[in-house]
């Protein structure tokens, strides 16, 4: 490999940022990239992440090991987003990634409950391990053999962003990445729309070949290039958050969700505090309501809280010449796949692949580009769904289509890369209460509704089996974390 | 008794009985009269023989046992297709369906090679494909635990006569005749009823035009725009003829380039198939004739056949109640084994809306969203073969280095070449593992030294490499020749007991 070695600069100022440094060190570990990370202060506008199970796979290609990561970040397993009703929604269902219980006779499960709607029939969440370990606030981790019914076990997590930054910021140290620490940074394209390198306040320059902004605005870097954005405020009703800290001993394996008269709430709860945060429209209702509010509910548990804008504008070509601008996502949409982390993780991976390229840039933007696009659109997709059942407000067309598919076939439309599986999909419609008629003549009803009831509660209790010699959550927790922060 | 749908499928060809046997398998004749319109006098296509391992999903999902399939079609198996002269003149490689190596601690193997084939030589991707070493010995294995795919060379006549009895036992109707006329709606514009030559009329619900190129309905009658793929893929006309069979039946189509085109050999067990695919703007049709004719010399069974095509695909499949499937919604040229995926993608689609045909225009556009999707998945794969050429000896293969090419795939070349990259998908017919098969076959590496893989240490990652290869070799070695195991799982020679493995819609036989 005698190739000169290149240097990248990732500026960061939260956990994102190291995390991509620690990726890009261990995957090209071959030296043929310097990785150099400019930090400067900044802090996350919400205190934790909720991240899906993406995670997993991103630290083994890290070469970290999970029950260390688990441990160092005290992460809270994640098995799914509860959505409890309110007036819009009369719900109670839990989401969760994975599957829903085993097909029969060759047909999936679903198809069958569809058939029994309106029966005394259990809600297909039952047949979710997760959903069900949620619940039943258990601990249990999915198994490695694909034959086992227990690797349809599948979780998120949840945990503080700081403690995240310091685990991935060693992680990439010991890595071999270069650290430097300013205030101020100073990005600057020359003629060509190129960054050659990037100073500070006190003089510091450092060069590089490419560049990746990770802070969570990217303003150093926004006016280096073109980033083209796409507005989507139609589908996003909030524009504002308030995240809070309270007291709150028990640990929850899910994230809960819940809508007040003018926004909705999600929240998790984890090393004896409840993390909340409040999505609202500053049209309807006021900052100071909100507070006002939350104290109420909380009262004296009200520690700690920040505000922050939500936006409604992405941008979709984060791109540019040798500027990528990585981790600055995020589509709030309460479940368990939607966040600036699984977007910054398939943003790295993604790039890692492209980064031999790097220097035939426009090339490689296209591409990225290209993927970032159908990923957002997907997010909002998902996005526009969720806040549509929850405030009203419109869904993207596409999300229409998928909707009015679902309704009229009973089938999911099949989309490229799809970020939900079509199980994962089906859980959403139905726990959101889209439930549509079987056809007589469809194949799927196969069973008279005795049959079928026998059958069900025969894979019921073979899901019943596993979680019920789980143990419990709290205990888990108090074991393997200790009692206190 | 509600009154049943009257489904009338217009067509008896691969397309046709096909569609007809999946329905008739899946949908309860208590709600559903399915017809099936044909004449004699036309004759069908049918040069579809060679085929990709998803017809083995479609089979099993019909209940079909598969060592009676291939006793009724004359099948011979396949594992993949073996392109000679592409690429280069003496060059040679196969397309196996298969993964090649596994990855090495989460590195895909196409970035393993990358960096071992800097610092060893690799002459060719086939050492690290089971199913092309056992292709070059003329051998075959069942794939155990999904470490391979294979389909089969069949007898597409054959084929669609064994699927005419499977649907006759199931409610089917079959009717002689051609088509006259349609009647149509004047409110709705759906086609009402069909007239048939004899004035008999049949009631319609829904129509499936299997009517081939013709395309009665999707075509004549609802006049679906044809998108026209043919500056890319040029090829518009072949000539097929059946030869006596060689002695040794290759578990391989094969693709030997000439300077017009190329040539197909599909072994059957009583005969081969060939043909010559050409373009009719570098050679004359009496040409190709007689230089087909002069290589099949007295071993041909039947003078050779002329077929004329257009590549492309109409932009909808699907209008009002009349749904397109097989040629009357497209053609792509066999290079890739792809005619019967093709049907078998849209028959299955069909079948998953079919109960909500008449509910709602998303059903069809659904429909119709997919099949564009499955014809645009396979129309960048096979431009790249004709592109990726080094042959500066014939007017035909120049044309095709140096013709401009759709935007996606320039990128896709230019990405690979540089950095080693292939676009995954979680779905789509043709991925990694196949690009990687024509970019090395046909001469294309990246420039690329491999560093992603640098993660591996050294004296692993070459143990690993050559483990791959002894285990091949160890594998082919090991197995027994292709006839032996046609003979046995037919039951010709010594019986015993056979497990056919699980089937999926996937190419490298991944399970799901």
């Amino acid at each position: 490999m005698n190739r000169e070695q290149k240097k990248i600069v990732v500026l960061a100022d939260g956990y994102v940022g190291w995390m991509i440094a620690a990726y890009l060190r261990r995957a090209q570990a071959g030296n043929a990239f310097k990785v150099e990370v400019i930090e400067r202060p900044g802090s996350s506008p919400v205190p934790y992440a909720t991240v899906s199970s993406s995670f997993k796979y991103f630290n083994a290609r890290c070469g970290i090991d999970e029950k260390k990561f688990v441990k160092a970040v005290r992460a809270n397993i994640c098995y799914g987003v509860r959505a409890v009703g309110d007036s819009v929604l009369n719900a109670d269902f839990i989401f969760a990634p994975g599957r829903y219980g085993i097909d029969i006779e060759g047909h999936p499960l679903w198809k069958l409950l569809l058939q029994a709607i309106g029966a005394d029939m259990p809600q297909l969440e039952a047949f979710s391990l997760s959903a069900s370990l949620a619940r039943g606030r258990r601990f249990l981790l999915p198994s490695a053999d694909p034959k086992s019914i227990r690797s349809q076990i599948d979780y998120g997590y949840t945990f503080s962003c700081d403690r995240a930054k310091q685990f991935y910021r060693h992680r990439a140290l010991s890595a071999g990445a270069i650290e430097h620490s300013t205030d101020v940074v100073t990005v600057e394209a020359d003629e060509l729309g190129l960054v050659r390198s990037i100073t500070n306040t006190s003089g510091l320059r450092v060069q590089a070949d490419f560049c990746i902004d990770a802070t969570s605005d990217g303003a150093e870097s926004r006016s280096c290039g073109k980033f083209a954005t796409r507005d989507y405020t139609d589908y996003l009703p909030f524009d504002e958050v308030i995240a809070v800290r309270g007291a709150r001993p028990e640990p929850q394996p899910f994230v809960e969700i819940t809508s007040p008269i003018d926004g909705v709430i999600c929240e998790s709860a984890f090393s004896g505090s409840s993390h909340r945060q409040y999505y609202f429209d500053s049209h309807e209702i006021s900052a100071e309501d909100v507070l006002t509010r939350l104290q109420k509910t909380d009262q004296a548990e009200l520690c700690q809280y920040q505000r922050a804008n939500l936006k409604k504008e992405f941008i979709v070509a984060p791109w540019c010449k040798n500027i990528l601008q990585l981790g600055q996502e995020s589509v709030p949409g309460f479940i368990l796949d939607l966040s600036s982390a699984s977007l910054a993780q398939w943003g790295i991976a993604t790039f890692e692949r492209l980064l031999p390229a790097i220097e035939r840039y426009d090339a490689c933007a296209r591409e990225f580009n290209r993927l970032t696009q159908l990923k957002i659109d997907q997010y909002i997709d998902l996005a526009s769904f969720i806040f549509s059942r929850w405030t009203g407000s419109p869904m993207t067309e596409n999300m229409r289509y998928r909707c009015l598919y679902f309704e009229n076939s009973t089938r999911i439309a099949e989309f490229e890369d799809d970020i939900l599986s079509n199980e994962e999909w089906v859980s959403l419609f139905l726990g959101y209460q889209i439930c549509p008629q079987l056809a007589e003549s469809d194949p799927d009803r196969i069973l008279q509704k005795s049959d079928l009831s026998t059958k069900v509660d025969r894979v019921q209790s073979v899901m019943r089996g596993v979680t019920d010699g789980a143990s419990s959550y709290k205990s888990f927790w108090s074991e393997f974390h200790g009692e206190a922060e | 008794m509600k009154a049943r749908k009257h489904i009338v499928i217009l067509g008896g060809g691969t397309a046709g009985w096909m569609t007809a046997a999946c329905l008739t398998k899946l949908f309860s004749a208590e709600h559903y009269a399915f017809k099936l319109v044909e004449s004699e006098k036309i004759g069908t296509v049918g040069v579809g023989e060679a085929t990709i391992p998803h017809i083995r999903f479609f089979n099993q999902r019909l209940g079909i046992d598969e060592a009676e399939f291939m006793k009724a079609v004359d099948a011979t198996f396949k594992l993949g297709i073996r392109f000679d002269g592409w690429g280069k003149k003496d060059s040679s490689y196969m397309h196996p369906f298969e993964m090649f190596g596994a990855p090495l601690d989460g590195v895909p193997f196409h970035d393993l090679l990358a960096r071992y084939s800097h610092e060893a030589v690799v002459a060719s991707l086939d050492q690290f494909s089971i199913s092309a070493r056992l292709a070059e010995n003329q051998k075959f294995k069942i794939p155990a635990d999904g470490e391979f795919g294979y389909a089969y060379h069949i007898d597409a006549s054959l084929y669609a006569s064994f699927l005419r009895k499977f649907s006759e036992e199931r409610d089917l109707t079959r009717v002689e005749g051609e088509v006259k006329a349609f009647k149509r709606n004047d409110e709705t514009g759906n086609i009402e009823k069909v007239r048939l030559d004899d004035d008999a009329e049949l009631d319609v619900d829904l129509l499936i035009d299997c009517s081939g190129f013709s395309a009665l309905g999707i075509g004549q009658t609802y006049h679906s725009e044809f998108e026209d793929w043919s500056q890319w893929l040029i090829c518009d006309r072949a000539v097929a003829a059946p030869s006596m069979p060689e002695h040794e039946r290759a578990p391989y189509t094969q693709s030997v380039a000439n300077d017009y085109g190329w040539r197909w050999k599909i072994p059957l067990r009583n005969r081969d198939g060939n043909g010559v695919v050409f373009s009719s703007q570098f050679v004359e049709e009496e040409t190709v004739v007689q230089d087909l004719s002069r290589y099949l010399g007295d071993k041909a069974l039947a003078a050779p056949r002329l077929l004329t095509f257009k590549t492309g695909r109409r932009k909808k499949s699907w209008i009002k109640n009349c749904v397109g499937i097989g040629l009357s919604s497209g053609f792509l040229e066999p290079l890739e084994s792809t005619s019967i995926y093709l049907i078998q993608a849209a028959v299955m689609k069909l079948a998953e809306v079919f109960p909500y045909f008449d509910k709602e225009p998303v059903v069809q556009i659904e429909f119709n969203r997919a099949m564009c999707m499955e014809y645009e998945r396979v129309r960048d794969f096979l431009i790249l073969h004709y592109h990726l050429n080094q042959r500066d000896d014939s007017k035909f293969w120049s044309y095709c280095r140096e013709m401009s090419l759709p935007d996606s795939l320039n990128e896709k070349i230019e990405l690979f070449r540089s950095s080693n990259y292939i676009a995954g998908h979680r779905n789509g017919l043709f991925l990694e593992p196949s690009w990687l098969a024509v970019y090395w076959g046909q001469g294309l590496r990246s420039d690329y030294n491999g560093a992603r893989a640098s993660s591996v240490d050294g004296r692993r990652l070459s143990l690993h490499m050559q483990g791959l290869i002894s285990r091949n070799e160890g594998v082919a070695a090991d197995s027994r020749k292709h006839h032996e195991v046609i003979d046995e799982v037919l039951g010709l020679g010594s019986t015993a007991d056979f497990v056919w493995p699980e089937s999926s819609m996937n190419l490298y036989g991944v399970l799901s």
